[in-house]
């Protein structure tokens, strides 16, 4: 005879739940509302085509291409992890220990010897259950003596990391791009709320006869503040440009960001960033190989604001650098290049991958131009990026 | 097999009697919108097909087809709701001449009756159910997204003249959208999501054989198969599905059974799949002639038979 605990132990939503902890693992948003949808999708769906289960929940956690790109493999290394050979790490999340056919009879049986036959219980039932802290695995399986729910990975250098966790990056970009306040612009537009603007309600009366039906409101113009990413691709940064470039990747997706590379010359890399498809890392690593010499980072500051930023990069808007600050252009020349960005009323932020500050000559004398310096070399380092600005 | 496992089934066959040939995982994400009655949301690159799939579904469902496109700028005058001012006037004009009474007059000016419904509000309004496409939402303000939450999730409309109006039917709602702009996580966590991507070889050879079947099956091969390697070129515009029909449409007009061996005939008809003038400078008659050369591509992957087989 099973126990209170076997049983609970076998119920397919605990399972389902498990999963829902492993994605949410690997960055997916998955809240309640999501894990009690997939336990109603894994009810109503057949036995016989249990396979189509995969579809649904996929069209259910995903959110943009990367998530969906990525759910196949995280799918058939929760469910069928001999399919598959060391692709996808699962450390921390308890094995499937019934493959997900069973979990899909199981939950078939359930609701039959439920007997709940109208569609509103059948729903309550799947729900139910599947709001419980799912995203804590069933204490059975939990690691003991001293065990923690941090990640390491937060605190593990950049360096270290393998190109899967480079995924984290993103969200951690995105919410510093939430927080960017968009700038009240001059300009007015026309809007729900806002005050009266008597020339569009004049002009739209005309249609009713004269009649001032309806009022045209209109408020000041906002935009959101551009966000200029520079990273530096010289010899001394060879070991670090790919994990810049994935951060300005970020930018680029997340805040519309413009990003540049530079060592003794300068080339945009915005559009390359942008396209689709698989072929985007290897560019990024193509174009930070073909570079890899000297740096000459005043110069090709002045390059970026008398050609692409020239008249574009304005008050409130962003230039973030990222560069150990190794310099081969004249000291004093790079704080002159700094101060022409703040005199358009842009803030500098400086990136580098060392925990100090750089302490070059030139970054000496650059450093009361620069708002902040941001060591990041590991991913709580990046997360504190907003509380610097 | 029982009831619901036919309608997987079954839907995929309608979608395809209605010119849309669905893979099974789209056709069980759509019975799953209709089962739990949520919105699908589709993002795919421009000309896959996503709005073929809200039309391919009202014609399988046997519902109507109600169609909002979105642009910069859309408001609720245009999407939900609009107050009839010419016959509100009208109204208290005969109103005046008759000495009709005030309280009265207040009572109806602003009912149901004085409301003209745009295509959100028919959705929920409309008797019988029905499939509300609302296309290219990333076009859309935020402001509009935000307002869209309520109709997606609760079926029912605000009017602060009337009150809710809520839904006499569920429609099915399909959003597309291109990825232009990043939709807010509410908006996305309403919705199923479902990547359209460009399809393989095989399901576009048949595809294209399917919507043109007045072009030879040679054509069909041979042009897929080219517009396939194309597709592997760094373009500004990937040449969609709609772009493949258009341009095997264009080689049929011009009486080719075949796909020509002059890369200068098929440059001439090149303005079907490419949209930009950076595309139209890169493919030059040298990349025709490479991408041509490989046209025995479909035949090695064995969906498209040897041209001595099919003649």
């Amino acid at each position: 005879m099973t126990s209170p605990a076997d049983a609970a132990a076998c119920d397919p939503r605990l399972q389902i739940g498990r999963f829902a902890n492993h994605l949410r693992m690997h960055g997916y948003p998955i809240g309640f509302d999501e894990l009690g949808l997939m336990v109603r999708m894994a009810a109503e769906v057949p036995i016989a085509q249990w396979k189509a289960v995969a579809p649904m929940w996929r069209s259910a956690v995903c959110g943009d291409r990367r998530q969906w790109d990525r759910f196949p493999a995280l799918f058939d290394a929760f469910w069928f992890p001999h399919k598959v050979r060391g692709t996808v790490k699962v450390s921390g999340t308890a094995r499937s220990g019934r493959s997900l056919p069973e979990r899909v009879a199981d939950l078939h049986a359930r609701l039959d010897a439920d007997s709940r036959p109208d569609a509103t219980a059948r729903a309550a039932w799947a729900s139910d259950g599947a709001g419980a802290d799912e995203a804590e695995p069933h204490s059975a399986h939990r690691a003991m003596g001293g065990a923690s729910r941090g990640d390491p990975a937060d605190t593990r250098p950049f360096a270290e990391w393998a190109p899967q966790d480079l995924e984290r990056i993103e969200p951690v970009v995105a919410a510093f791009a939430r927080r960017l306040r968009r700038v009240l612009m001059r300009r007015r537009e026309a809007a729900g709320d806002g005050t009266l603007d008597v020339r569009a309600s004049l002009r739209a009366a005309c249609s009713s006869g004269g009649e001032l039906i309806e009022l045209a409101l209109k408020r000041r113009r906002r935009r959101r503040p551009q966000v200029v990413v520079m990273v530096d691709v010289s010899r001394s940064m060879e070991a670090h440009a790919p994990l810049f470039l994935r951060i300005a990747k970020a930018f680029g997706e997340c805040a519309g960001a413009r990003v540049f590379v530079f060592h003794t010359r300068l080339a945009e890399i915005t559009a390359m960033l942008r396209q689709p498809g698989a072929r985007v890392q290897e560019r990024i690593n193509a174009v930070s190989f073909a570079f890899g010499g000297g740096t000459r980072i005043a110069t090709n500051l002045a390059d970026v604001l008398d050609g692409p930023l020239r008249g574009s990069l304005a008050r409130r808007d962003l230039l973030l650098v990222c560069s150990d600050g190794f310099d081969a252009d004249p000291p004093e020349q790079l704080a002159v290049e700094l101060a022409r960005v703040r005199q358009r009323g842009a803030d500098v932020v400086w990136l580098h991958p060392t925990r100090e500050p750089p302490a070059s000559a030139a970054m000496r004398d650059a450093s009361a131009r620069v708002r902040a310096f941001v060591p990041v070399f590991d991913l709580r380092s990046l997360e504190r990026l907003p509380a610097a600005i | 097999m029982n009831a619901s496992a036919a309608s997987i089934a079954t839907l995929q066959q309608d979608l395809q009697c209605a010119g849309y040939l669905a893979d099974e995982g789209l056709a069980s994400v759509l019975w799953m919108a209709l089962k739990l009655e949520r919105p699908l949301l589709l993002e795919g690159e421009a000309g896959v097909g996503k709005t073929a799939i809200a039309a391919a579904a009202a014609q399988a469902l046997g519902r109507p087809l109600l169609r909002l496109q979105c642009y910069e700028g859309l408001d609720l005058a245009q999407a939900a709701y609009e107050w009839n001012y010419s016959r509100q006037l009208l109204e208290i004009r005969l109103s005046e001449a008759g000495q009709a009474g005030a309280g009265q007059l207040r009572d109806n000016l602003f009912s149901e009756a004085f409301l003209l419904q745009r295509p959100l509000l028919q959705a929920i309004r409309s008797p019988e159910p029905t499939v509300l496409l609302i296309d290219e939402i990333d076009r859309a303000d935020e402001a509009f997204e935000a307002f869209l939450l309520e109709v997606l999730s609760e079926h029912q409309i605000s009017v602060p003249e009337l009150g809710t109006l809520k839904a006499l039917s569920r429609p099915l709602v399909v959003l597309t959208s291109n990825g232009t702009r990043e939709l807010s996580d509410a908006l996305r966590r309403r919705c199923l999501y479902q990547f359209v991507d460009y399809p393989d070889l095989a399901r576009e050879m048949a595809i294209v054989k399917r919507l043109v079947p007045e072009a030879a099956g040679h054509l069909v091969e041979e042009a897929v198969a080219f517009v396939q390697k194309l597709r592997r070129e760094d373009l500004d515009k990937t040449p969609g599905v709609a772009e493949t029909l258009d341009w095997v449409r264009a080689l049929f007009q011009l009486g080719h059974v075949a796909l020509p061996d002059d890369e200068h005939a098929i440059a001439v008809t090149l303005a079907a799949l490419l949209k930009t003038r950076a595309d139209v400078f890169q493919v030059t008659p040298d990349v025709v002639r490479r991408l041509v050369g490989g046209r025995r591509i479909a035949q090695d992957a064995g969906v498209a038979a040897s041209p001595v087989a099919s003649r």
